[in-house]
């Protein structure tokens, strides 16, 4: 089998995440907060998550996916009413959907920017609408799940912070791929996953939040500390953390974060890739997303003669090809009407794989 | 008793009206040319496993993969219904002549 759905979610793992989380669970639990284990011993995710996103470990909330860590922050943003968001028409249903139920409630209004047919939003569009609008936050994804183009995402918050709003980025298709740095682009919340370019396991994500900023918690519960006080506690991350955690997939991330750190990416490995299976899908009469600039490793295309959910069906049963068709969570990026078959690689696709997609387009296309 | 299990396909594509079909035994080529009273059929036979994909008058299609015990049904979302009912008996009367064979 050939899997190109890693904008969806990884396949294989980072070698050792299996293994991580199976130790995880074969051994006595550690959360010294919760029981009379003294000594916390084994993984520290949340302490290479801040070293990978270059924060402290008190800036870092484990969530269990990036939409959690993105509902999190829009749900507890500590709004007033009719307060103003913008956003784009690129963004995904986990930032679109929290939104529009703020909106629903009478809390907030928002506008959708458009972006360009690349699924970027233009830097003077941006500038404009913080002008006109002068929203309280401004949120935007690091790089479309769509189409893969990269957001300037300092350029965006600089913009965004200019006229005094908070920004929130959403980097569930970057965290992995290209740097997350929050606190060097002046961010106030950045929400990633850590099963997609991570290599992680599902049900591991998070979200940054900038000191000082003070999010209502949308879960309450038990923290293992100040269980005498009725409301959750200030202190971060605790305040945003109710209940207990997914330690045995976080265990997995942990060990999946520690070969990323060892083995950096190669972007060329995946610029050399995409460039053929673009000359593949060319080939085979096909067209796709044209992505000028940075971007990650997505090739979204759709077929003159069949439907994308028909072409996808047939390279899953005909090919073995594992790919995703469709308008991939983000309704309003009208790139193409019918949606798109997706292609996204990972540092474990080889140009043999990418040979075989495109082969097996000619085939569909040559009858 | 059913000679099919019908099963209602999720996707993210708006207003789709998609069932998987599973039959007890493997799509072969008589059925497909049983199906092909129905409407214009093509055959991928040059793929590694063929693929079959039916187009009905209605605007139905119906396709999958020679081999497989399933195959996908797309009904047009304006008449879903009808066009589901006219399938679904047209290949429960299909499946019931190869029964009696």
């Amino acid at each position: 089998m050939i899997y190109l759905n890693n904008a969806a979610t990884s396949f294989p793992k980072a070698p050792g995440t299996a293994q991580a989380v199976a130790m995880a669970l074969e051994t006595p639990p550690q959360d010294v907060s919760r029981s009379t284990a003294s000594e916390r011993t084994g993984h520290d995710c949340r302490a290479l998550l801040a070293e990978w996103l270059g924060c402290g470990r008190g800036d870092v909330v484990l969530t269990p996916n990036a939409t959690f860590g993105l509902n999190t922050a829009l749900l507890g943003f500590p709004w007033n009413r009719g307060d103003v968001v913008v956003t784009t028409r690129a963004e995904h249903n986990s930032v679109l959907r929290p939104l529009y139920q703020l909106k629903k409630r009478g809390v907030i209004d928002y506008v959708e920017l458009p972006v360009q047919p690349d699924g970027r939003v233009a830097l003077h569009d941006w500038k404009a609408a913080m002008a006109k609008y002068k929203p309280r936050l401004a949120v935007f994804t690091h790089a479309s799940n769509a189409s893969g183009a990269v957001n300037d995402a300092r350029a965006l918050t600089r913009e965004a912070s200019a006229v005094g709003a908070s920004v929130l980025v959403d980097a569930s298709q970057t965290m992995g791929l290209i740097p997350v740095a929050p606190v060097e682009w002046g961010a106030d919340m950045v929400a990633f996953t850590g099963h997609k370019y991570l290599l992680g396991p599902t049900g591991t994500g998070g979200l940054y939040v900038r000191k000082g900023l003070t999010l209502e918690p949308v879960f309450t519960g038990g923290t293992g500390v100040r269980s005498d006080e009725d409301d959750m506690p200030l202190e971060m991350p605790l305040r945003l953390e109710a209940g207990t955690g997914n330690e045995a997939s976080f265990a997995g991330l942990a060990a999946s974060l520690r070969y990323a750190r060892e083995n950096p990416l190669e972007p060329a490995h995946f610029l050399r890739l995409l460039s053929g299976l673009e000359e593949g899908i060319h080939r085979a009469g096909m067209e796709y997303i044209e992505v000028r600039g940075p971007r990650t490793p997505i090739v979204a295309a759709w077929s003159p003669v069949y439907r994308s959910e028909i072409l996808g069906e047939m390279l899953a049963l005909s090919f073995d090809i594992i790919c995703r068709a469709g308008l991939h969570c983000a309704p309003h990026y009208p790139a193409v009407q019918g949606g798109t078959v997706r292609f996204s690689l990972s540092r474990f696709t080889t140009e043999e794989e990418i040979e075989a997609v495109c082969d097996a387009l000619w085939a569909i296309h040559s009858d | 008793m059913s000679c099919f299990d019908v099963e209602k396909i999720e996707n993210c594509y708006a207003h789709s009206q998609t069932y998987a079909y599973a039959f007890a035994v493997a799509l072969d080529d008589r059925l497909v040319d049983n199906l092909s009273t129905l409407g214009e059929l093509t055959i991928n036979r040059k793929f590694r496993r063929p693929f079959f994909l039916l187009k009905l008058a209605d605007g139905a299609e119906i396709r999958g993969a020679l081999g497989d015990d399933r195959m996908k049904a797309s009904f047009p979302d304006e008449r879903v219904d009808e066009s589901k009912r006219f399938f679904e008996d047209a290949l429960a009367a299909i499946l019931a002549a190869r029964e009696t064979e």
